[in-house]
């Protein structure tokens, strides 16, 4: 294999695809990256098994060939390169890179002890705008479980229709819910479970991309964008019935700024007990008093103001919860659908997206 | 390096410390035992020792052999109090210090001599200062290992102190008898004496292999042990594990399986109760059976952090069903919980019907705690699997 290739194209597309290599492995091939010269294209691919990535790069192929090589070691010495292209060059399972006056030469191995990358069958597949996916990723991602004793909540669920798309991500003390109003041709009603790291994966993609087409057959799902394929196995359901615990008795709305309330709540939680992260929100006429006392370090009280009209009551939440929410909260203001200080709080931003519905859901720590 | 273990036996522990709690008690004799006449003996001193009265024997027999003594209930809160005074004073000396029990622990003082002088120096002013600080006595057992020094500390009774020089501690332990060594108990007494074994000496009539071979490691522990060894090393205590306990005595005794099983689920009441007041979770339970013939049978379990009764119960009641193996009466159930951590605050999305289960079990057992609080047993309302306990046993 000997090809030439643009060095910053190279060193985006390395570094998504490391994300998907893992960190500890008992077969050492999967830490490796295989490396492929065919055609006009060099290919890097990467795979936990779960989750294969591959990303087709343009360049000079003088030879064709393959490789497999350490993964961290690759990436450590792409990043570090400067200059416009840089040569990879085989030989007897070496790789040789070659960037300006400096060279490398990396002991790899035999590429056909690589595992293959699946080929996915087509099936039902749509397309969809990257930016907007990103951002419903971005929404409901956080709140993935990572209890590995509830395996399907470990993945966010993707209800898919011909009416649009409902993305539901929960671990139990919050929920994440985005209902995408997208007419969706052809497709039949199916749910499905996509592992979170897929989705960061194909997040923290950074070409130039418009579309995104979603490819979805048996138990796997493929996400093709540019010269990029990120396939995943999906994760086994039955997703909990998510509708049964979205509250719809709550009554005491307050209204208030996500700026300001973020810049508080992280304030007033640096001295918030390590392990609750508890902050209590003390609700008043048109005032929202953050509250924290740690016996141990202190105590800090930040007021805001609020549009809040009922009883006064004191509601506890993780401040780390809270943060979430407001990170992933479009517009001004952020309303708070409340009850009864041990029951769910709805929150939802304080104008919705024509092209979505957002919805979160926060369960209350216990004050005493 | 040679080492220096000190063993340190208080005096009369829990007579001493009832007499500084009640000086009339001076003088007479005393015996440590629940109010109940079935109850067993804790302790006794060394007066009621004299008159027959020995530690696990049932308290009406005690009474009877020692009409005049004092019977007093144990007060564990007092007990522990004074021990922990004494084990931080011991502390001061050296941090390997491993406690046995309430009045005895071993300190390894190996390596500390340039700090503090001479062990038996040490020795003398720990005897000093823990009769000045607190008015109890104690002997001290000085040797190279853990096992010598426990005898010489039972030689050294009382508020004394014996030295076993290094060498010499085969030729010490040689005449001790059998059954006053700390290695062999219960009914090895009886096996040993049925080999001709009435010293510890005797024991090296035999070869090694012989033991090791009838006993297996035990046998060769006693052996070493016969020969003055011991290289066990001096393991100073964790930090101290809060428990939770709950005890019954049985009235009366009882075979009965159901009725064991009231008992322990009023007893998993009871530690809910105090779980819930103290906002905590248990992640271990334990059960202790007692039998009327004096001997005992105890376990624990590892569980998810629990707090109501019914997950306690549900563990209590597999430990009961591993424990209660014997066709004797049962005297006396203890049930604790331990490894107890805060409950956990984060309030949760009853996600499935498990959750909502939990949550609506954890309702009625508070609703019925409340009731419990207001009504006298036999009026507030039970579960029917506690009903034979409420109601009195059979």
């Amino acid at each position: 294999m000997k090809s030439i290739i643009r060095l910053d194209e190279i060193k985006e597309n390395f570094n998504t695809i490391s994300r998907v290599v893992p960190g500890k492995t008992t077969m050492p091939i999967l830490s490796m990256v295989l490396m492929k010269a065919e055609g006009e294209k060099l290919s890097l691919s990467a795979t936990d098994l779960d989750i294969s990535v591959t990303s087709k790069l343009n360049g000079k192929i003088e030879k064709e060939g393959a490789v497999a090589v350490p993964a961290r070691k690759v990436g450590e010495i792409i990043k570090s390169l400067s200059g416009e292209e840089v040569q990879f060059e085989t030989e007897n399972d070496k790789l040789n890179i070659i960037c300006g006056r400096s060279r490398f030469e990396i002991n790899g191995r035999n590429p056909e002890d690589f595992p293959e990358i699946p080929k996915q069958e087509k099936k039902f597949s749509f397309k969809i705008e990257y930016d907007l996916l990103h951002s419903l990723i971005e929404k409901t991602i956080y709140a993935v479980s990572t209890d590995l004793s509830r395996p399907a909540l470990c993945g966010v669920l993707w209800k898919i229709s011909d009416e649009g798309i409902t993305m539901v991500s929960t671990d139990g003390h919050r929920l994440a819910k985005i209902n995408l109003k997208k007419s969706i041709s052809g497709a039949e009603s199916m749910d499905v479970i996509i592992p979170p790291k897929a989705l960061s994966t194909l997040s923290h993609f950074s070409g130039k991309q418009e579309l995104v087409n979603v490819n979805l057959a048996g138990n796997s799902v493929s996400f093709s964008v540019e010269d990029m394929m990120i396939y995943s196995r999906l994760l086994e359901g039955p997703f909990p019935d998510f509708n049964r615990v979205i509250p719809e008795g709550n009554k005491k709305k307050l209204s208030v700024s996500v700026g300001a309330l973020s810049d508080a709540t992280g304030r007033v939680s640096i001295l918030s007990d390590s392990l609750t992260n508890l902050v209590v929100f003390s609700l008043d006429k048109n005032k929202l008093v953050l509250k924290v006392e740690t016996r141990e370090v202190g105590g800090a009280r930040e007021e805001l103001d609020a549009e809040y009209s009922q009883d006064p009551m004191e509601i506890g939440y993780n401040a780390r919860y809270v943060q979430d929410i407001l990170k992933t909260v479009e517009g001004d203001s952020i309303d708070f659908m409340l009850d009864r200080p041990d029951n769910a709080g709805v929150a939802v931003p304080g104008e919705q997206s024509e092209e979505y519905e957002h919805m979160c859901i926060i369960m209350p720590l216990r004050i005493n | 390096m040679k080492r220096n273990i000190v063993h340190v036996n208080t005096d009369d522990f829990y007579a001493s410390v009832l007499r500084m709690r009640d000086p009339a008690l001076s003088g007479r004799p005393i015996v440590v035992a629940g109010p109940s006449h079935r109850s067993t003996v804790q302790s006794a001193s060394y007066e009621a020792r004299a008159e027959g009265v020995t530690r696990g024997m049932i308290a009406s027999r005690a009474r009877r052999l020692c009409p005049g003594g004092e019977f007093i209930v144990p007060d564990w809160r007092l007990f522990r109090r004074v021990s922990r005074e004494i084990f931080s004073m011991l502390s001061a000396y050296t941090p390997l210090l491993e406690p046995v029990s309430l009045d005895e622990c071993f300190i390894d003082y190996t390596g500390c001599g340039r700090v503090f002088g001479n062990v038996l120096d040490v020795a003398s002013e720990i005897r000093s200062s823990v009769r000045e600080q607190t008015g109890l006595n104690v002997s001290l057992g000085i040797a190279s290992n853990k096992l010598v020094s426990h005898v010489a500390s039972r030689k050294a009774k009382r508020s004394n102190l014996v030295d076993v020089s290094s060498g010499c501690e085969r030729d010490f332990v040689a005449p001790v008898p059998i059954s006053r060594f700390p290695l062999v108990q219960g009914s090895s007494v009886h096996l040993l004496n049925d080999l001709g074994i009435s010293r510890v000496g005797d024991i090296l009539a035999f070869p090694e292999q012989v033991f090791l071979y009838c006993f297996g490691r035990w046998g060769k522990r006693i052996y070493r042990g016969a020969m003055g060894e011991d290289p066990s090393p001096v393991r100073s205590a964790g930090p101290e594990r809060e428990v939770l306990a709950a005890e019954r005595e049985l009235s009366p005794d009882s075979v009965d399986l159901s009725y064991l099983e009231a008992v322990l689920y009023s007893l998993s009441e009871k530690l809910a109760e105090k779980l819930r007041e103290r906002c905590e979770a248990a992640g271990e339970v334990m059960l202790e059976i007692g039998y009327t013939d004096g001997k005992r049978a105890a376990g624990r379990s590892a569980t998810e952090p629990v707090s109501d009764e019914g997950a306690i119960f549900s563990k209590a009641e597999k430990l009961l069903g591993r424990l209660f193996t014997r066709r004797v009466r049962v005297r006396c159930l203890r049930l604790q919980v331990g490894k107890l951590s805060p409950e956990p605050r984060q309030l949760s999305l009853i996600i499935d019907s498990g959750l909502a289960d939990k949550r609506r079990k954890r309702r009625l057992y508070r609703s019925l705690a409340g009731l419990r609080s207001r009504f006298p047993p036999g009026v507030a309302p039970a579960f029917g699997r506690a009903l034979p306990a409420v109601r009195g046993g059979r």
